[in-house]
């Protein structure tokens, strides 16, 4: 799991980093269900769904991080020692895992759900179990993880860009672009095994990405 | 084909159709802004009435539709709902 493969200079960067994307996404869950309570259509109360579990995910990804770079790292001497040691802790970093990806795949998977219009509960609890178990008891988990995300991004982009192509407002530029950030993020991480700088090149996508997100709520808030 | 409008969108459509006129318009003109039958537009009326968004005016015997400030206000606010709406894809 990504929560330590980056260099040694960005402990905690990434904790913000993950903190700046939960209220992102908080946010947006938050006008989701407003919009739900006015227009009483079911599609905001699944939208919020999924961005209050993306949101969800992005906590604790921070709050893992932070622990692990504060509470561990300040006790030993460098980041052999520091894996060592959060490795030692199989119940905090796999628990810290597991929910992670729940948590964002549910995100995610009910957003494609949305776009693609799948309705059968029983077709969407399949493709989920099937995506735990691929990025919880792989051998290549970490691998698995990020090829999965990057999937349901893929088909998240595509019901984007075809949405884009239609309305061509900077609104859906920017949401297209954001989605399409996150989704690009995914590659490099599976180059971390070659240089570290990797890990922050993912990263800071996935900032620009929820940072583009952020861009289109205040437009979204400023439209009278 | 065009889609079918969903219930927010024909609100929207009314509360539009009122605030371009200055606040204030005649049923016949609604109408024909709203693009729904007499009956159906009577029925969104009545539920916008009801929850004080919109409201009766009558002048030299002819009825109008005005836009309450709650109608200002509430019409802001599908704005920004049809704008994250659009912007989402949903």
């Amino acid at each position: 799991m990504g929560f330590i493969f980056g260099p040694s200079w960005f402990y905690g960067i990434d904790s913000g980093f993950s903190f700046f994307a939960m209220l992102v996404t908080i946010s947006i869950a938050i006008f989701s269900l407003k919009a739900y309570f006015i227009a009483k259509d079911r599609k905001y109360l699944y939208f919020t769904l999924a961005f209050f579990s993306i949101s969800v995910s992005y906590l604790i990804k921070a709050v893992a991080s932070w622990v692990v770079f504060k509470h561990i790292l300040g006790k030993v001497p460098n980041l052999t020692a520091a894996i060592s040691t959060v490795v030692s802790m199989p119940n905090f970093y796999s628990l810290g895992y597991i929910l992670y990806v729940f948590f964002i795949f549910a995100g995610f998977m009910i957003l494609v759900a949305i776009y693609l219009r799948i309705h059968s509960i029983r077709t969407l609890s399949l493709l989920f179990i099937l995506m735990l178990i691929l990025s919880i008891l792989s051998q290549s988990k970490f691998i698995a993880f990020h090829v999965t995300l990057f999937l349901l991004l893929f088909y998240i982009v595509i019901h984007l860009f075809k949405n884009h192509i239609r309305t061509k407002s900077v609104s859906t530029f920017l949401v297209l672009y954001s989605m399409l950030a996150l989704m690009v993020s995914q590659i490099f991480y599976f180059f971390i095994i070659f240089d570290k700088i990797y890990y922050v090149i993912g990263h800071v996508l996935q900032l620009i990405g929820f940072l583009l997100l952020l861009l289109n709520m205040i437009l979204v808030f400023r439209k009278r | 084909m065009k889609e079918k409008r969903s219930r927010m969108d024909i609100i929207h459509d009314i509360m539009l159709a009122i605030q371009r006129k200055r606040g204030r318009i005649k049923p016949t003109h609604l109408l024909y802004k709203s693009n729904l039958s007499y009956q159906r537009m009577n029925i969104y009326l009545e539920e916008l009435m009801g929850k004080g968004l919109v409201a009766k005016d009558f002048d030299d015997n002819h009825k109008f539709y005005t836009l309450t400030d709650k109608g200002f206000n509430f019409l802001a606010e599908f704005k920004r709902i049809k704008e994250f709406q659009d912007s989402f894809g949903l």
